[in-house]
């Protein structure tokens, strides 16, 4: 039967600031990799949007890649994948950090990327609306 | 190149164990996306109910569910709900989380294309003498489930890709099967590169049918 509230009476003082104690690394990671993807959709909306033709196929490219890989298997890949296709660099800086980092900012960026580009559309379909009013 | 030649020598093998996992990652989905489809429903309804007690139950359940991580969740079924007397086995334990863990969102797609119907169409129905019921069967959810098709669709692939989790209580899926091959044969490029294509060959074609359809619904509108 359950017995949680005895278990957590016992160990929670244990517990408690342990956890708290890496909910800092949770905030640590989400706030530079949200930064980073902010980025990251920032300049891929702004390829997406070009008329540039080779930028937009990069662009389609990353976005749909990106999107389409669970989040777990961007991780992996990025943390697993390069050392081994490139072992003659050196990877001692590519700690699990970092690498957890990237593996979100890859997957945050292309969400943020159709957010951003989302956004640009409905504000010049809302200004074009306006200008056709007031004309 | 060394991936190349390692793609070359035991790409086949790679490839055939890996999709040997591929039953259990569509059989987890499209189990979760069936409980999240009926469930979710239900759970909308109860959001819009008229009893506030309803709405505020609805509400901490979708609040509960989108608020943690899926990961989060599927341990506390796997290994919590053993102390309770009930023993799932990796595969319904995954099921019941992904299938929880959706109805909330799915709860809030519902929520979003019942509300966009306008609300005379509601009143008209009740003023010929419909049920509320009868109005939100008949005349309500046939018209949102053109608006919600698209989310609906762009969900199951996140559902799909979410499935990738579930290996972590012991449900031999794709990404369980890439994680035994790596530690048997140490090559982790060939194995995850090869991975990922294969999700991808599941979720752009997905991705492709949510665009067509959200064209679909921008026309009908």
């Amino acid at each position: 039967m359950l017995q949680l509230p005895e278990i957590y009476a016992q160990n929670i003082h244990r517990w408690l600031p342990e956890l708290l104690y890496f909910a800092l690394t949770t905030l640590k990671i989400a706030a530079v990799s949200f930064v980073l993807a902010v980025l990251i959709g920032l300049v891929f909306a702004l390829c997406r949007t070009s008329r540039i033709g080779l930028l937009q196929a990069i662009a389609i490219g990353y976005i749909e890649v990106a999107r389409g890989l669970p989040i777990v298997v961007v991780l992996y890949i990025v943390y697993f994948v390069p050392p081994q296709l490139l072992p003659g660099l050196n990877w001692r800086w590519f700690t699990d950090f970092t690498g957890a980092v990237v593996g979100l900012d890859i997957s945050g960026g292309a969400i943020l990327a159709e957010v951003f580009r989302w956004v640009s559309r409905l504000c010049t379909r809302a200004n074009a609306r306006r200008r056709s009013r007031s004309a | 190149m060394r991936f190349l030649e390692v793609l070359n020598q035991k790409g086949w093998y790679f490839l055939q164990e890996l999709l040997g996992g591929w039953p259990e990652t569509v059989s987890v989905a499209m189990g979760s996306l069936a409980f999240a489809l009926v469930f979710g429903l239900f759970v909308a309804l109860v959001r819009l109910s008229r009893w506030r007690l309803l709405r505020v139950a609805a509400i901490a359940y979708i609040e509960f569910f989108r608020g943690t991580p899926a990961l989060v969740q599927i341990f506390v079924i796997y290994f919590g709900l053993p102390d309770t007397g009930l023993r799932p086995s990796p595969f319904q334990a995954a099921i019941l989380c992904l299938g929880l863990n959706g109805a909330a969102y799915l709860a809030e797609i519902y929520r979003a294309g019942i509300q966009a119907i306008h609300g005379g169409q509601m009143e008209a129905a009740l003023s010929l003498g419909m049920t509320p019921a009868h109005a939100m069967r008949y005349i309500i959810l046939p018209q949102a489930v053109r608006i919600m098709l698209p989310p609906i669709t762009n969900f199951s692939i996140v559902l799909l890709k979410d499935t990738s989790i579930i290996f972590s209580v012991g449900v031999v899926e794709m990404m369980a099967k890439s994680r035994n091959l790596i530690t048997e044969t140490l090559q982790s490029a060939v194995i995850l590169l090869m991975l990922g294509a294969i999700y991808l060959c599941m979720t752009i074609p997905m991705a492709r049918i949510a665009a067509r359809l959200e064209r679909a619904k921008r026309a009908w509108q």
